[in-house]
């Protein structure tokens, strides 16, 4: 019989939106071209706006697969910093994504790994679009499983992003994750 | 990409075979990785960190393989191509020292939603292993 402790107890908390996140940066092509350096991707509708202009996207657009890298957040902030931005995180209500984590971590599932990765891309980002507005949910947690690393649930979470420009929903990412009790690993 | 060509829906066929595209992995594409993807977890630039960790060395993350599959994918269709979707699983790291090879063939030929699209399924081999990364892309073409 499995263990379904976690997924009864997290039931309440699934596909309900948490707080919005705002990206550090508003979309822009130096932080695009930081990321195209490094896969080498010389597709001119990234880098040369005369070609751009006359392709179907009518200008400089960001690679649609870097979505979670211009979302991102501070790697390192001052502390009064990152003080504000948790306030106003909290000030939005219950962050459910955040409490099936730390119900799970409360059950002993304490390691993680990223075991899949989707995007869907609905629409260009480009320069113009301001920041990017995030909102998280989970929306499946399975019943404890026996993984080859250890015993660990997998917990499904959506990430959908909008352009604070016109509140655009220009993609989804979903991530897999593994949370699994440390020194638990399958017996061979 | 020299000629940037873009591939027509109307041409392609189920079964087509993409190019193969390299890409040799130096400390220095680690770091050109955290710089550019914004990730700057231990274990994809300090090799001390990697190697407690019981990881073979330093390996490129989830995100550069997001974009060097959308590069991949926009190379072989034309800068007119845009990417809808991508999902994909790591088998095996990728490491400084190791020479990836991308390899790729359309599985699907298909309209929706008023989009021509391909999906696509593409292989990333390094030197040691086969499959080191399996990935689905659908990729909306003209």
């Amino acid at each position: 019989m499995a263990d379904t402790r976690l997924k009864d107890a997290t039931q309440q908390y699934l596909n309900r939106r948490g707080p919005k996140s705002v990206s550090r940066a508003e979309v822009n092509m130096p932080m695009a071209w930081n990321y195209l350096e490094a896969v080498q991707d010389s597709n001119p509708v990234y880098w040369d706006e005369e070609f751009a202009k006359k392709t179907r996207f009518g200008g400089l657009i960001c690679p649609p697969q870097m979505l979670k890298v211009m979302a991102g957040g501070h790697w390192w902030a001052p502390d009064y910093i990152r003080e504000r931005a948790a306030e106003s995180i909290k000030a939005q209500g219950d962050d459910y994504v955040q409490k099936v984590r730390t119900l799970a971590d409360e059950m002993g599932y304490a390691i993680n790994t990223q075991v899949g990765t989707e995007g869907e891309f609905l629409a260009p980002i480009k320069p113009g679009d301001g920041h990017l507005i995030m909102t998280s949910m989970v929306t499946e947690v399975t019943e404890e499983k026996q993984t080859r690393v250890g015993k660990g649930v997998f917990i499904t979470s959506i990430v959908e992003y909008r352009t604070e420009k016109d509140d655009k929903l220009v993609g989804r990412t979903k991530m897999v994750l593994l949370k699994y009790k440390p020194g638990t690993p399958r017996q061979t | 990409m020299a000629t940037y060509e873009n591939l027509k829906w109307a041409d392609v066929r189920e079964g087509q075979e993409l190019h193969k595209l390299q890409f040799p992995i130096t400390i220095t594409t680690q770091v050109i990785d955290a710089a550019g993807t914004r990730d700057i977890n231990q274990i994809h630039h300090d090799r001390d960190f990697a190697k407690h960790a019981g990881v073979r060395d330093i390996f490129l993350n989830t995100m550069w393989y997001e974009g060097f599959l959308g590069r991949y994918a926009n190379e072989w269709a034309g800068p007119e191509s845009f990417l809808r979707k991508i999902s994909f699983d790591m088998r095996g790291n990728n490491c400084p020292g190791d020479l990836i090879t991308a390899r790729g063939k359309v599985v699907k030929k298909y309209q929706q939603e008023g989009m021509k699209l391909v999906d696509l399924d593409i292989r990333l081999d390094n030197q040691l292993q086969s499959d080191t990364v399996i990935a689905r892309l659908t990729l909306e073409l003209i």
